[in-house]
């Protein structure tokens, strides 16, 4: 799954190569911390989320068969 | 979008055939300018000059949506293909596979996110020239969503003509009201108009007699 944030996000943000994503796992869920460079962040986010809700919404419907949850979020 | 290349080679028709691989398409799509014809020189030992060509392509948006399309899915581990359809002036990239309802979610919501996703990434590094919009179907959703809600339109608009009073619909996006403000266009009896912001958007089935009273 972490490959699928980091093709949508890279292809969304200005800086590809300042992007970061950090994989937590543990029995129940899945945790992906994304970093992006300062001025990408309104790109990822989106107006009132938009953007990374549709991530969101892409990476729930690819682990639907998965026992893990899945969680994305942002560090700044 | 547009990608330009410029490309050596011993001679100009090799420089395009290099160039054309590169940037991986056919001749007849792309424009292409010898820059130097380049020069054999001395029974080709004094003086070789080598060809230098530009070609350039004006990136198509639905193959390049096409590809990102293909490329999310593959990632999310979902076997399909999809396929590239022009209805009328709209691109439609249909795809074809299991695991559709998946892909659909809940109204709609999983495949127009990455509808979503893929305007935004085919549109990101365009700065003139029209944007390219495309549409994402499964098995037909589209057309199935919008003969479901041109049924509940025009089911809602006997009822809203029957009793007289108005009906509110749940919040849509500006494609599916679009769809419910077409089925009732001939409808002289009703009116239909939306309230609310952003998200929360919605359409009011009201009488017409209501809405003239105002």
């Amino acid at each position: 799954m972490k490959e699928l944030v980091e093709y949508l996000v890279k292809s969304l943000v200005d800086e590809p190569d300042e992007v970061v994503i950090n994989e937590i796992t543990s029995a129940k869920s899945l945790i992906l911390e994304l970093k992006v460079a300062p001025d990408d962040v309104g790109k990822v986010i989106g107006k009132q989320g938009r953007i990374i809700n549709a991530i969101r919404t892409i990476l729930n419907a690819a682990t639907t068969k998965s026992q893990r949850r899945v969680v994305l979020e942002i560090l700044d | 979008m547009k990608r330009v290349l410029e490309q050596e080679g011993t001679t100009p028709e090799e420089a395009i055939e290099k160039a054309l691989e590169r940037l991986g398409v056919s001749k007849d799509k792309a424009k292409i300018e010898i820059l130097d014809e380049g020069s054999k020189g001395l029974f080709g030992l004094v003086g070789t000059k080598k060809a230098k060509v530009k070609v350039s392509i004006e990136d198509q948006g639905e193959e390049l949506a096409q590809e990102v399309t293909q490329r999310i899915l593959d990632l999310m581990g979902i076997e399909t293909k999809v396929e590239t359809k022009e209805v009328g002036e709209k691109v439609v990239l249909d795809i074809k596979g299991d695991k559709s309802g998946i892909l659909i979610g809940k109204r709609g919501q999983t495949l127009n996110s990455l509808q979503y996703l893929v305007n935004l990434i085919i549109n990101r590094e365009k700065e003139e020239g029209p944007r390219s919009r495309v549409m994402l179907d499964v098995e037909d959703y589209r057309g199935r969503r919008q003969q479901t809600l041109t049924d509940l339109a025009h089911r809602l608009a006997d009822r809203v003509i029957k009793s007289g009073r108005g009906v509110t619909l749940e919040p849509m996006s500006p494609h599916e009201r679009h769809i419910i403000h077409l089925a009732l266009q001939d409808y002289g009896q009703v009116a239909t108009r939306s309230v609310g912001e952003g998200k929360y958007r919605k359409i009011v089935i009201a009488p017409q007699r209501e809405e003239s009273r105002r």
